[in-house]
This record gives structure tokens, sequence and C-alpha cells, in this order.
């Protein structure tokens, strides 16, 4: 190693303890990433697992995750079982007593949040990948977002606490940023005649419930589980009956079911849709994904 | 038991109690085949997970495994560990799978293909090693990926074994040094790996050896290398070395594609002149498998195995294999 390698390796390494001063936030998700920087703005340094393009069901306990969580002051996580797959063995092996759950640095966005698809029953794997706790998807909600950004800007505040005001009021410009905005999309939705949509998984959901639109089917037969040919059948006839006129899918799965319900049923438009804040590269902030949603329901090309 | 079976997932108390149960079959292709023709259940192992109090983790798994056509029940695994007492570290104790290569770490339902390649069946048994004893391991305070582990078990038997074994001389200890690295969408981990053990009767066993992984969206490239001297207190040092690589990648929804190659030679073999004897046993195993969730597969291929010494008949190996894995209970973890 000569001296030029040495010299790179220690700037490398106290550049990861200067940003230290910093709370070190780590995220699961993108949205939580967007939401965490709007609310730490210059106090934090938020670094985020999941891309906003990628599903979140189906990852691993990458060891880059493992390092990143190694490294932070605070966690936050969506729950309602969306990380249940991999996050416990991320947090086993970054051996980081300072974010596993129960302990301050570990916030979860889905606490003090009111879900919705709770399974009415019990569930098995029989039903597919269901959340016995709710939809997991909460932070296609706005009105949800605005709760989980409070709550943040507590917990930030508790964690430092210098910065409590700090949080406090830029928690409180992006609420504002984002109640105005809710009143528009209302109306414009409406304005579209569009009750009823389909989409591809419940990803959706959160946001169509808060607008009066109706999930009226899937394309997965159950959570998880791929488009079979006869499940396309029924959603072909499910569309028929219910004068379905859209189905929305999220752009990290397939249209292709999509495209052979609309060509039967007729009269559907197929939107693929970013369902996440960074799903696309000029989807930054969560108005803009909202915006993008609505536009997509309005017909209107991104 | 019962009751433990009538526990939901992420059940009351944390604990995540799951069910695992491997099927296979391995049938000759040719009359030199040595399959044994037969479907069976490999292993049906019950696990448990959970926190123990505040600061430890509890596991729990048994596991039946067949042997000679009877499925007796035995302890498989049965640690605690904890990360809360001091930072970074990762302290285990109790009877575990040494933490040392890719498929040793790994429960066999999770491998990516069916059976052990020769290298790990020749160094590690069927299905790996275990032993009783405890493993530190620390993701060091780095910019960048990088764990190292140790560990020290009894050391009386090595590998699947039924008897108490003998007290060694020099209990079986290991280490482990891991790095990863990330470009792109994909992510990759690579380590080098230390074992040794020295018996009652004063032999030597080291193991060195390089496992790598990597993985992409619908795609996994994986290896292992492994060297294996053996010095007995009174005769030549042995050495042997295999290797193995496997890729696979997803072909179209459910179906997915793989294929293993694999080398091993007995790097020592003399002839009764003191001249090295070239040996090699290659392998090259395609399969195709079929996932309908992640919680239920199955998988099938055939193994085209070629056995060579110098001054000895040639051995052609070809077996079909199928294997039937699926998973009750808590969700299975993803790891890498």
């Amino acid at each position: 190693m000569n001296f030029k390698s040495i010299c790179l390796f220690l700037s490398a390494f106290f550049w990861t303890q200067t940003s230290m001063a910093k709370v070190n936030i780590v995220t699961t998700t993108s949205d939580l990433q967007a939401l965490a920087t709007a609310v730490g703005g210059e106090r934090v340094a938020v670094d985020g697992l999941i891309k906003g393009s990628q599903d979140p069901h189906h990852l691993e306990a990458k060891p880059s995750f493992v390092l990143k969580v190694s490294h932070a002051d605070l966690l936050v996580s969506n729950g309602l079982g969306l990380e249940a797959a991999w996050l416990p063995k991320v947090l086993a092996g970054a051996r980081n007593k300072n974010i596993l759950p129960g302990s301050l640095g570990h916030f979860i966005a889905a606490e003090g949040i009111t879900a919705i698809d709770i399974p009415l029953t019990n569930v098995s794997r029989a039903d597919g990948d269901v959340h016995q706790e709710g939809n997991p998807h909460i932070t296609l909600d706005p009105e949800r977002v605005i709760i989980i950004a409070s709550a943040l800007a507590i917990r930030l505040s508790e964690l430092d606490k210098d910065g409590a005001d700090y949080y406090q009021q830029r928690a409180g410009v992006f609420v504002k940023e984002i109640t105005s905005k809710i009143p528009s999309w209302k109306v414009r939705l409406k304005a579209t005649g569009i009750s009823k949509v389909i989409t591809y998984h419940k990803t959706l959901n959160y946001f169509l419930t808060r607008f009066q639109i109706e999930p009226a089917g899937y394309l997965e037969p159950h959570p998880g589980v791929t488009p079979t040919a006869r499940h396309i059948l029924d959603t072909i006839s499910t569309a028929k009956t219910g004068q379905i006129k859209l189905i929305l899918v999220e752009n990290f799965f397939d249209d292709t079911a999509a495209k052979r319900i609309a060509a039967e049923a007729g009269g559907i438009r197929i939107k693929t849709v970013p369902v996440a804040v960074g799903g696309e590269p000029d989807i930054q902030t969560f108005i803009d994904l909202y915006e993008r949603i609505v536009q997509a329901v309005e017909g209107k090309s991104s | 038991m019962l009751l433990l079976f009538s526990y939901p997932a992420q059940a009351q108390e944390g604990i995540t109690p799951f069910v695992a149960v491997d099927m296979s079959g391995a049938f000759k292709v040719d009359e030199s085949s040595t399959a044994s023709d037969r479907f069976e259940v490999r292993e049906a192992e019950f696990s448990l997970a959970a926190p123990v109090d505040h600061i430890f983790d509890g596991m729990f798994s048994i596991a039946a495994h067949s042997e000679g056509g009877a499925h007796l029940f035995e302890l498989h695994e049965a640690w605690l560990s904890t990360t809360k007492l001091v930072p970074r570290i990762q302290l285990k104790a109790g009877q575990f799978f040494l933490g040392i290569g890719r498929l040793n770490r790994v429960h066999r339902h999770e491998w990516p293909f069916i059976s052990a390649p020769v290298v790990h069946k020749l160094f590690f048994g069927d299905e790996g090693v275990l032993d009783s004893g405890a493993e530190v391991s620390s993701l060091l305070p780095l910019p960048f990926f990088l764990e190292l582990s140790a560990g020290v078990t009894n050391g009386f038997v090595y590998g699947h074994s039924h008897n108490a074994g003998e007290k060694p001389r020099q209990p079986t200890h290991y280490a482990r040094l891991a790095t990863a690295g990330a470009a792109l969408s994909s992510e990759a981990l690579v380590a080098l790996n230390y074992l040794s053990r020295t018996d009652i009767a004063n032999e030597r066993m080291q193991l060195f050896g390089a496992d790598f992984v990597a993985k992409w969206a619908g795609g996994i490239l994986q290896a292992e290398l492994w060297q294996r001297r053996i010095t007995p207190p009174a005769a030549k040092k042995t050495a042997e070395q295999g290797a193995y690589l496997f890729t696979g990648f997803n072909l179209i929804g459910a179906i997915a594609t793989g294929l293993r190659f694999e080398h091993f030679s007995v790097i020592t073999l003399e002839d009764a002149f003191g001249r090295r004897v070239n040996n090699n046993i290659v392998a090259l195993s395609p399969q195709v498998s079929y996932r309908a969730s992640e919680f239920a597969q199955f998988r099938s291929g055939v193994i085209f195995q070629d056995q060579t010494q110098e001054n000895s008949a040639r051995k052609i190996n070809r077996t079909f294999e199928i294997q039937l894995v699926y998973i009750m209970g808590a969700h299975p973890a993803h790891e890498f």
C-alpha cells in the first residue's frame, strides 16, 4: 500500500467520522428517505436502502444494507411487515444496538398510523403474502405521510435536542406543502369520473381510498403471486361487469396481464405508475409522486 | 409439540417457528452411477427463534435426516447470541453450523442446488459441519464492509457424527474474513477461511478456503475453493483441493435455471515409486427449478461426473436428481 493509498483510506475513514456529527439516518424505503430529508434538512445525513423502482417485498439482507445500518444513529423503517423478510437479518448483521426495535434509534413509520386492508379473519399462506397487520404501503396516502412527518420530527427532536425547533419548523413546512395540494388533487381526480380501478398489487390502496376511488380488483390472484391464466379471465369478467376504465400497474411489475385484460375487455386504459419517491428519475418528492399518479388517472402522459 | 405447531407466524413472545421439509431423489442414468434410485425426505427441520430476554436471542432446531431409511429427530442447532453486550460484536454460544465458507453457513434447503459439490461432501459432509462451542464476529468500524469471525468448538468429532468422539489435542478453531461491494444493481461478497483441528491421534487437519457470491436481479454466481491438508504424526502430509462454480438465473416467471461446474483432485497422490499421479473429478450439473412462491420449490437436474486417475479406469457417473422443498410457519429470512 503506497502513501497515496493510505491517504485516500484515511480520508475516507475520517470523512465517515465527521459525517457522523450529523444525525446519521438510514431509511428502508426511498419514501422514508425523502421524508427524513425533508424533516431533517441540514442537521441529518440520510441514506436509503431500497430504491424507489424496487419492489420492497422481495429483497435480501445485502451486505451494503448491513454496512449502512451499522453506522446509523436512527433507522427509519416502514413497519406492518413490509421489511419482515430481510430487516431482522440486517439488524443482526449490523451489530448496532442503538437502532434495534424498541430503542430510540429505531423509528417505525406505521406506529401511530391506522392501517387499512386488515384481514377480518386469520389468513394463511393460501391467501398469498397477506400482511396480518394491514396494508403496509402507507406512504401512498398524503394524509398519513403528514402524520408520519410530524412523528418523525418529534423522534429527531429526542435524538438531537438542539435541533428540536429546526425539525418542527421543517416538518411544518412539509405538512403545509402537502396539505395545500390535497384539495386540488381531490377536485382533479373527481373530475376524471373514474371511480374504480384495477391495480397489480395492493400498493395504491391508500392513495385510491383517500381520493374515493375503489380498488376494484388486482392482477395478482393473491398478494405476491404472479397473475395466472384463470385469474386473468376472472379479472376480464370483473372489468367488463364493473365497467373498469383504468388499470394502474406499479412500475416494478410486468404489464403483460394488464394488456391482455385491456384487449379482451375493451375500453380500458393502462398506465404504469411509479409508487415511490425515486420510482422514476424525475420523481424527487412526495408532491412529484402524488402528482404523477393523479396525472395517470387523468390520462395525461408523463 | 402440538402447541408449538399451533403458533401462528410471528406469534406471542416474538417466537418465529417454521418447518422446512427437503425431499430429494437421486436416480441412476447409467449403470456406473452410485445414485440410490430413491426419492425420500432428506431432511425435515423444525426451528424456533426468539428473543430470550432483553440481551439474548435464542435459536433451536431439530431435524430428522434420512439415515438408512429411518428418520429420527436429532438436535441440529441450539444457540444463544447477542449483539448488545459489546458494540459491533456478535457473540454466539451453543451448537451451530460453523461460520465458515458459503454452504456451511446456509441450511441445505436454502442452497441454490440439490446436492453438495464433491469438495463440500469430502471436507464438510453431505450437509455441513456443526459442533458446540463459541463464535465471535465483528463488523469492523470502517467505511467499507469488513467482517471478521472466529470460533472455537469442542472438536471431539468433525462433521455429521453420531458418536461422542474423543477429546482432541487441539479443538476445532476457525476464522473467516469477509468483505463485500456493490455495483449497479449487483452485490458481491468474498471471504477467506481457515479451519484447523488436531485429533487425539495427533493428526492435524487444516482447511484453507475462499468463498464468493454475487447476486443481481434474477441471477446468482457462487463459488467456493478449498484445500485440505492432513498432517499425520508419522506419515507424509496429504493435500486435496476442490472448487465449484455455480451460476443461476431466472428464465421466465417462476422458472429458473442453473449450471454448476466442479473439480476435485488429490494433489499429493503418488504411486508406489513416489511419482505424482494425476487424478481429477470433474462434474457439470445443469438444473431447472420451478418456484411457486418463496415457500415451495421444485428442482431437477443431472450430474455428469467424470473421474480420471492415471493408470486407472475412467469412472463416469450420470445421476438424475429431483428435489421438493417447502416451508411452513414464519417467513423465511432472505439472507444474502
